[in-house]
Formats: C-alpha cells, structure tokens, sequence
C-alpha cells in the first residue's frame, strides 16, 4: 500500500470515528431536549454556534 | 365530590401531557436550532479533518468557514428571537427565513468541495442537519 492509499485510509477511518460520535452527539441532544427547558436548550445551540464562530476565525 | 375530583386529575394530566401548543412549538424550533448547530459542529470537524490529511486545502476550509460562520451567527439570531417569541410572542419568520437561506448557501458551497470523498462526507453531515433544517422551515408562528 503506497503512502497517499495509507493517507486515504486513515482519513475514511477517522471520517468514521466522526460520523459515529456525531450521531451519538445528536441521540443527546434529541434524548436530552424532552426535560430541558427552552432557555436551557438555546444556551447550548448558542454556546455551539459560538464554537463554530471562533474556530472558523482561528483557522 | 369524589367524580369531579377525578375528573380535575384526568383534566390536569391530559394538559401536563399534551403541553401547551405555544411551547411546543418553541421548545420543538429551540431543539431544531441545537440539532443543527450540535451538526454543523461535526461538519466544521470533517473539514478539518480533510485540511489535516490533505485532502482539502487552507482555501477550501477558509470559504467553507465563511458560510458556516453566516449560518452560525443566523443561528444565533434565530435563538435570539425564539428567545424573544417565547415571552413576548413576536415573530420569528425573518429569522427563519434568514437562517434557512444561509444554510442553503453552505449546502451550495460545500457542493464545491474539490475531493470527492470529502465532498459526500460533508454533504452526508450536512443531509443530517437537513431534518432539523426541515422542522425549522415548516415552523408556524402559534396564535395568541
């Protein structure tokens, strides 16, 4: 297996890993929103966003 | 006395259960935001992941990261006013229709992605936000 095959392969694996952990990420916050009041659960979805926000400007 | 005790129970518990149609309906927006924003967070990772291995350049993560920044702070905007409708029962259609248009900008752009396999794992993050997407855009502003 040459280098780039390797490189490619071990990107699909990670992509994997990605995709797993953000449908368990969604399983929680769709199981955990039923208690959750709407103030607590828009403190989330906003603390989220303004992750996103300040990577982007990092990168 | 007894009966119309029973009846109160029956009364209270059919209320409790069904929720008020108003809270719903903002609970159900708030939680489709959250969704979303918990999604776009996983695509932000993908990308990443791409610049990491080389298959996506610094260009590409830097437009892609100019939308998913615009959709972000629609997010937000679109948390305020559901925020603001969930007390006052102001309208929250601007926002939505704000929120909806920027994510279908990111869905364009990401269409762009010039390496095939990061290309469909983005658009195959993205299609999970596009369920919440869905509830965002068939909200309606309760009465009252």
């Amino acid at each position: 297996m040459d280098a780039d095959t390797l490189r490619l392969v071990l990107f699909a694996e990670q992509l994997a890993v990605l995709a797993a952990k953000a449908v368990a990420d969604l399983r929680s916050v769709l199981h955990g929103s039923n208690v959750k009041a709407v103030s607590e659960i828009l403190d989330d979805a906003d603390a989220t966003y303004n992750d996103i926000i300040a990577k982007a400007k990092a990168s | 006395m007894k009966r119309r005790s029973v009846a109160c129970i029956v009364i209270a518990l059919a209320l409790l259960s069904s929720g008020c149609p108003k809270t719903t309906a903002y609970h159900n927006l708030a939680v489709a935001s959250q969704a979303v924003a918990h999604s776009l967070k996983n695509v932000q990772d993908g990308v990443d992941l791409a610049v990491s291995n080389g298959v996506m350049t610094q260009a590409e993560r830097a437009a892609f990261n100019e939308y998913i920044t615009d959709v972000s702070l629609y997010g937000l905007a679109l948390d305020k006013a559901i925020r603001d409708a969930s007390t006052t029962g102001a309208s929250v259609q601007v926002q939505v229709d704000a929120f909806l248009a920027a994510f279908r900008k990111l869905q364009v752009q990401s269409l762009g992605i010039k390496d095939g396999n990061t290309r469909l794992a983005v658009s195959m993050a993205l299609s999970s936000a596009e369920i919440a997407v869905g509830i965002i855009a068939a909200f309606q502003q309760p009465k009252g």
